[in-house]
C-alpha cells in the first residue's frame, strides 16, 4: 500500500513535528508553542468529544459545554498527554480511553468541574447550533460511533477550507465551486458534466480534470494532518483507509 | 459550505466521504494501466464512481453486447463484509428476470477484483416527470420491478431515483440490489442493516433500524416517498440535517400533497401516503399492490386506497368519457371569458400558492411555540403577524381556495380563536369537500368546541348546553371519520386516539377515557399530541391529586393549552387554592381570548375575593365581544350592586340577566336582595321564591325570610327561618325564629 505514496517525504517536510511532540516537550519549548500545540489539540477533537459527552450522558448543551471544558483542562494540566507512547497505538484511541474513564468518573468530574469552572481556554463557537442537531441521529447509538463521525466531520471541514483558500489563492475559485456542485450534492440534485461546463463556461473534460484536482488536494491535505499525528508512514495509511471505512 | 450537516448518506459528510472513497478507487483502478483487465469484456468507458465500486461500459466478446462491468477494487475488494454484500447483490438478482430490473448477467472474480455484469441500461438515473399521468405510470412500472424482487423473496432495502434507470425509451429498471436482503436468510450482514440506505426514502423500521420489521412494505414506503417527490417536487420529509429528516420520518405527518400542489389528483394522493403510512401494516402489503392501484388510477378506476363519495364517482366517471366533458368544458370556458381568463386564473393560482409556501416556516415556528416555555404569548403573536398577512392576502386573492382557508384555520387555532378556526375549515371543506386535512382539523377543533359547549352554568339550559355540546361531538367524529376514510393527512395513531378519546368523554364515559388515556400517554410518550390525553386525564379521574398531577404534565408537555389550564384552573378553585385558580385563567384569556367561560369564571373568582375593578372589567370585556349572555349581565349587575353600591344600575343589569335567561336562579337572588334594601319587599318575596323554586340555596331563604317579617307574613317568615337553621345556624335567625314563635298561636 506504501509503495505508491511517493508525495510521502514531501508532506513530511511540511509537517516535521506532530502535535504531541510540541505538547510533550514542553519543558524545551517556549510556553507560547506548547499552548499553540494545546489548542490545535483542542480544535481538533472539540466536537468529537462534545458529541461523545452528550450521548454519555443525557445532559443539556450547556453542561456538556463545561464538561467538555473540563476534561480538556484536566488533559493539559495532567500527565495523560505526557504518558501517551505513539508506538502503543493510535492518539484517538488514547483519547478515547481517556475519555470513557472521566465518564465513568464523572461524579468526580463534576466536582472538579465546579472547582475549575469559567476558565476560558478554547475557543468554542457559542453559536455552533450543529452540536444539537447531531444528537438524535439513530445511528449515534453509542459515544465511541458519535466520536468517530463527528471527527470526521471535523477533518473534512477543516481540509475543505484549507483547500478553498489555497485555490482561490490560486485564482482558481472555479474547482471548489464545481467540487460543491458536483461531489457535495446529492446525485439526485446535481448538474451533469455538460451542465457545469455550460455554466462555468468550461470544456467537459476540464470538468472531470478540475474535480481531480481538488479531490487529490483534499485527499493531501487530510493526510498531511494524519501526519502530524502518525508515527510512521503506515500508520497514515492505516488511518487513511480507516477514516475512509464507514 | 452551505447546506452543511452532520449525518446521513446524503449529507455534506457522506457525499464529501463518498467522493474520496471514490478517488481512491479511481486512484487505484487507474494505477496499473487505467482500467482493469477481465477476460471476456473489453472494457470502453467509465460510467460513474462508487465508494467501494466503479462501473464501467464494456464489450462482451463473446455475445457481442454491451453490458455494465460493475468492479469492486482496492480498498473494498480486500473487507469481507464488502465483499459479502457484492456477492448478496449477484446472488439477490440473479433470479430475476422482469422488463424493470436490471439483468445479472454474469459474476466472477479475477486478479483479487470482484466483478458483477449487468445490462447496460444507456439512459441514467430516474428523472421525474412533470406530467402527473406519466409519473404514476413510470411509478407503477418501477414498482413492478420491485415486485418481482418482492415475488422472489427479496427486499431492495435502498430505492431511490439513483438506483432506479431509465432505458433510452423511458423504461425504468430496478438497480443496485447491493443493500437487497432475502427475506427469512439468516445473515450476518444485517446486523449492521441499521445504517443502511438513504435517509429522504427510509421507512421509519429502517431509521429505527428495526431490521426484524423489514419487510417488501419497506420498499413499498421508499415508493411512496418517490411517488410523493413527482407529485410534489420535494421529499416527504425536509431538514436542514439528517438527524432532523429522521425525527421528522419517526414523528411527523407528510404534508398531504394537495396541500403544496392543490393540482395533485386526490387519488394519487391517497396512494402517495397510503404507502407512506408509519404503521407499515397500513401500507400496501407490497409493491405489486401499490402498482395495482397506479394502474387503476391509469385506467381511471377506482383505486383500492380509499373509499369515496358519490360526487368524486361522477367527477371520474365524466372523466372517463371525454367526448362528453370536453365540450362542457369548453363552452364553460367560452361563457366565463375564454382563455384570457384561464390564464388569469393560472397566474393567480400561482401567487397564491406561493404566498401560502412562504407562511408555512411562520406557522411552523408558531406551532413550535405553543409548546416551548420559553417563548411569551406576546413574542408569538408578534412574530406570526407576518404569516397572517400573507395568508389574508392568499384567502383575499381566492377564496375557493381550499389550501388558504385551510392555512387560515391553522392560524387561528394558533391564536386561540377556535370559532374563527372552526368557521374557516367549513369554508376548506365548502371548497373542497375531498380535501382531508380540513375534515380532520375541523373535526379536532370540534371537539374542542364539544367541551366548551358542555361547559354550563348552574340552572337554566343545562340540556341544550349538553345537547348542543353532543352534536359538536357528533359532527367531529363525522369530520374525523371521514378523514380516516380518506387516509389522507389523517394517519398516525396518535390523531385516531385523541379523538377516539375525546368522543368517550363526551359521551361520559369517563372509565373507558381513563383507560384509553392511561394507555395512550405509554404508547405515544415523546410525540407531540400526547399532552391532550394528560388533559382529558385531567378532567376524568376521580382523586383531584391524581387530576392535578395529570393536568400539571399536560401544561408541562405544552405550557400554551388554554383548555388543560382552564380545567386545572376551575379544579384549583374548587379547592379554594383561587390565587392558583386565578394565575391560571389569566394564562388561559392571554391564550384564548375569546373563551368566554374563561372570563366568566374570572370574573366570578374576581367578584368572589372583592376585586371589584377586575370583576368589572371581565364582564364589560365579555360584553364587549358580543357575549351578551345572562352570565355577563348577572356578573356586572351583582358587581355593581354588592361591590360598588350602585343599587339601579345592578337592577338594571340583573332584570337583563333574567330575561336573557329566565332559568338562571343567580339574578333573580341578587335582585330580590336589592328590592329588600329598597323596600320593595313584593318584589324581593317573588325574586328569591323564582329563585328557590330554580335551586335551594340559604341567601335566597334569608332575603325571603327577612322581607316575609317585614311584611308581616310571620308564619311563612318562621317556616323560611327554621328552614334556614337547618342548613346555617345563624345566631341572629335564630333569636327572630324564637321571637316569632312566641309571637305565633301554636
Amino acid at each position: 500500500m506504501t509503495g505508491r505514496e511517493t508525495s510521502l517525504g514531501g508532506e513530511q517536510r511540511a509537517f516535521p513535528e506532530t502535535i504531541w511532540e510540541v505538547v510533550r516537550r514542553a519543558g524545551d519549548r517556549s510556553e507560547a508553542e506548547r499552548r499553540k500545540g494545546l489548542e490545535d489539540l483542542a480544535r481538533i477533537y472539540w466536537k468529537p468529544v462534545y458529541s461523545y459527552f452528550r450521548l454519555s450522558w443525557s445532559r443539556s448543551n450547556e453542561d456538556c459545554k463545561d464538561l467538555v471544558q473540563a476534561f480538556f483542562l484536566r488533559l493539559f494540566e495532567g500527565d495523560a498527554l505526557v504518558k501517551y507512547d505513539p508506538s502503543r497505538g493510535r492518539f484517538r484511541a488514547y483519547l478515547k480511553s481517556l475519555l470513557k474513564h472521566f465518564v465513568q468518573h464523572h461524579d468526580e468530574a463534576m466536582g472538579r468541574l465546579k472547582r475549575g469552572g469559567g476558565v476560558t481556554l478554547l475557543p468554542i463557537d457559542d453559536g455552533d447550533r450543529s452540536l444539537d442537531d447531531r444528537i438524535p441521529d439513530p445511528r449515534f447509538n453509542d459515544p465511541d460511533a458519535a466520536f468517530d463521525r463527528t471527527w470526521r466531520e471535523s477533518v473534512l471541514k477543516r481540509a475543505f477550507e484549507a483547500v478553498r483558500s489555497r485555490l482561490e489563492a490560486k485564482g482558481k475559485s472555479v474547482h471548489m465551486k464545481l467540487f460543491e456542485e458536483y461531489d457535495l450534492t446529492p446525485a439526485a440534485e446535481r448538474a451533469t458534466y455538460r451542465g457545469l461546463a455550460a455554466k462555468y463556461g468550461i470544456k467537459e473534460t476540464d470538468v472531470h480534470n478540475y474535480l481531480d484536482v481538488v479531490r487529490e488536494e483534499i485527499r493531501r491535505q487530510i493526510r498531511e494532518e494524519f501526519a502530524r499525528s502518525a508515527s510512521s508512514p503506515d500508520e497514515i495509511d492505516n488511518e487513511w483507509n480507516e477514516f475512509l471505512g464507514s | 459550505m452551505s447546506g452543511t450537516s452532520s449525518s446521513g448518506p446524503d449529507s455534506w459528510t457522506d457525499l464529501f466521504l463518498h467522493s474520496l472513497g471514490a478517488h481512491e478507487a479511481s486512484r487505484a483502478t487507474s494505477r496499473v494501466d487505467g482500467l482493469p483487465s477481465i477476460p471476456r469484456y473489453e472494457i470502453r468507458e467509465r460510467l460513474g464512481e462508487g465508494a467501494t465500486a466503479v462501473v464501467f461500459r464494456a464489450w462482451d466478446l463473446e455475445l457481442k453486447r454491451t453490458v455494465a462491468l460493475k468492479v469492486l477494487r482496492g480498498r473494498a475488494a480486500m473487507n469481507p463484509v464488502m465483499r459479502e454484500r457484492f456477492h448478496r447483490e449477484a446472488q439477490a438478482t440473479a433470479g430475476l428476470d422482469h422488463p424493470n430490473v436490471v439483468r445479472v448477467y454474469d459474476a466472477g472474480e479475477h486478479g483479487g477484483d470482484l466483478y458483477l455484469v449487468l445490462e447496460f441500461v444507456p439512459g441514467g438515473a430516474l428523472r421525474p416527470p412533470t406530467v402527473e399521468r406519466d409519473a404514476a405510470a413510470l411509478l407503477e412500472k418501477t414498482a413492478r420491478g420491485v415486485a418481482a424482487a418482492h415475488a422472489n423473496g427479496i427486499v431492495h432495502r435502498d430505492l431511490k431515483p439513483g438506483n432506479i434507470l431509465m432505458t433510452e425509451s423511458g423504461e425504468p429498471k430496478v438497480g443496485d440490489f447491493g443493500l437487497a436482503h432475502v427475506i427469512d436468510s439468516e445473515s450476518r450482514l444485517t446486523q449492521t442493516g441499521s445504517s443502511l440506505g438513504t435517509p429522504m426514502y427510509m421507512a421509519p423500521e429502517q431509521v429505527e433500524g428495526r431490521k426484524d420489521d423489514l419487510s417488501p412494505r419497506t420498499d413499498v414506503y421508499a415508493l411512496g416517498a418517490m411517488l410523493y417527490e413527482m407529485l410534489t417536487g420535494r421529499p416527504p420529509f425536509l431538514g436542514e440535517t439528517a438527524a432532523e429528516i429522521y425525527r421528522k420520518i419517526l414523528q411527523d405527518e407528510p404534508e398531504p400533497p394537495r396541500m403544496l400542489r392543490p393540482a395533485v389528483s386526490p387519488d394519487l394522493e391517497t396512494v402517495a401516503l397510503k404507502s407512506l403510512s408509519k404503521d407499515p401494516g397500513r401500507r400496501y402489503p407490497s409493491a405489486a399492490e401499490l402498482a395495482d392501484d397506479l394502474a387503476r388510477f391509469l385506467r381511471s378506476e377506482p383505486i383500492q386506497g380509499r373509499r369515496e363519495s358519490p360526487w368524486t364517482r361522477f367527477g371520474r366517471r365524466v372523466g372517463r368519457h371525454k367526448s362528453f366533458w370536453i365540450p362542457i368544458v369548453a363552452a364553460a370556458a367560452i361563457v366565463a371569458g375564454g382563455a384570457a381568463m384561464m390564464e388569469r386564473r393560472t397566474a393567480q393560482s400561482k401567487r397564491v400558492q406561493s404566498l401560502l409556501e412562504a407562511a408555512r416556516p411562520g406557522l411552523d415556528r408558531a406551532t413550535s411555540a405553543l409548546y416551548s416555555p420559553d417563548v411569551t404569548y406576546k413574542a408569538m403573536v408578534d412574530d406570526v403577524r407576518s404569516t397572517q398577512s400573507l395568508i389574508d392576502e392568499a384567502v383575499r386573492l381566492a377564496g375557493d381556495h381550499a389550501l388558504a382557508h385551510h392555512r387560515q384555520g391553522e392560524l387561528w387555532e394558533i391564536l386561540g380563536y377556535y370559532d374563527r378556526a372552526e368557521a374557516s375549515w367549513r369554508k376548506a371543506q365548502q371548497v373542497d369537500g375531498t380535501f382531508s386535512p380540513s375534515h380532520f382539523r375541523l373535526g379536532r377543533v370540534l371537539v374542542w368546541r364539544a367541551y366548551q359547549a358542555n361547559l354550563s352554568y348552574a340552572g337554566d339550559d343545562i340540556e341544550d348546553r349538553e345537547s348542543e355540546a353532543r352534536r359538536l361531538a357528533e359532527e367531529a367524529s363525522r369530520e374525523i371519520e371521514a378523514a380516516r376514510a380518506q387516509s389522507s393527512g389523517f394517519d398516525s395513531r396518535i390523531q385516531a386516539d385523541i379523538a377516539a378519546a375525546m368522543n368517550a368523554y363526551l359521551l361520559k364515559q369517563n372509565a373507558k377515557v381513563a383507560e384509553m388515556c392511561a394507555e395512550s400517554t405509554r404508547r405515544h410518550a415523546g410525540v407531540r399530541g400526547v399532552e391532550e390525553f394528560w388533559w382529558l386525564l385531567g378532567l376524568v379521574g376521580n382523586v383531584w391529586k391524581e387530576r392535578l398531577a395529570a393536568l400539571n404534565q399536560a401544561i408541562e408537555l405544552r405550557p400554551k393549552f388554554p383548555l388543560a389550564l382552564f380545567t386545572r384552573a376551575v379544579l384549583q378553585s374548587q379547592q379554594a387554592a383561587l390565587r392558583e385558580a386565578m394565575l391560571d385563567y389569566d394564562r388561559v384569556i392571554e391564550l384564548c381570548p375569546t373563551f368566554a367561560e374563561a372570563v366568566v369564571n374570572r370574573g366570578s373568582l374576581r367578584f368572589r375575593v372583592g376585586d371589584a375593578r377586575g370583576a368589572l372589567e371581565d364582564f364589560e370585556a365579555l360584553l364587549r365581544m358580543g357575549q351578551r349572555t345572562k352570565a355577563a349581565y348577572n356578573g356586572r349587575g351583582r358587581t355593581k350592586s354588592e361591590l360598588m353600591g350602585d343599587a339601579d344600575g345592578g337592577l338594571a343589569d340583573l332584570t337583563e340577566a333574567i330575561r336573557l335567561g329566565p332559568k338562571y336562579y343567580l339574578p333573580y337572588q341578587a335582585r330580590a336582595k336589592i328590592y329588600l334594601e329598597k323596600g320593595n319587599l313584593d318584589g324581593a318575596i317573588a325574586d328569591s321564591t323564582r329563585s328557590l323554586e330554580l335551586q335551594a340555596d340559604v341567601v335566597s331563604l334569608t332575603t325571603r325570610f327577612k322581607a316575609r317579617k317585614l311584611k308581616g307574613d310571620l308564619a311563612g317568615a318562621l317556616e323560611d327561618g327554621r328552614q334556614i337553621l337547618k342548613t346555617a345556624p345563624k345566631a341572629d335567625i335564630q333569636r327572630d325564629v324564637e321571637d316569632l314563635e312566641r309571637r305565633l298561636p301554636k
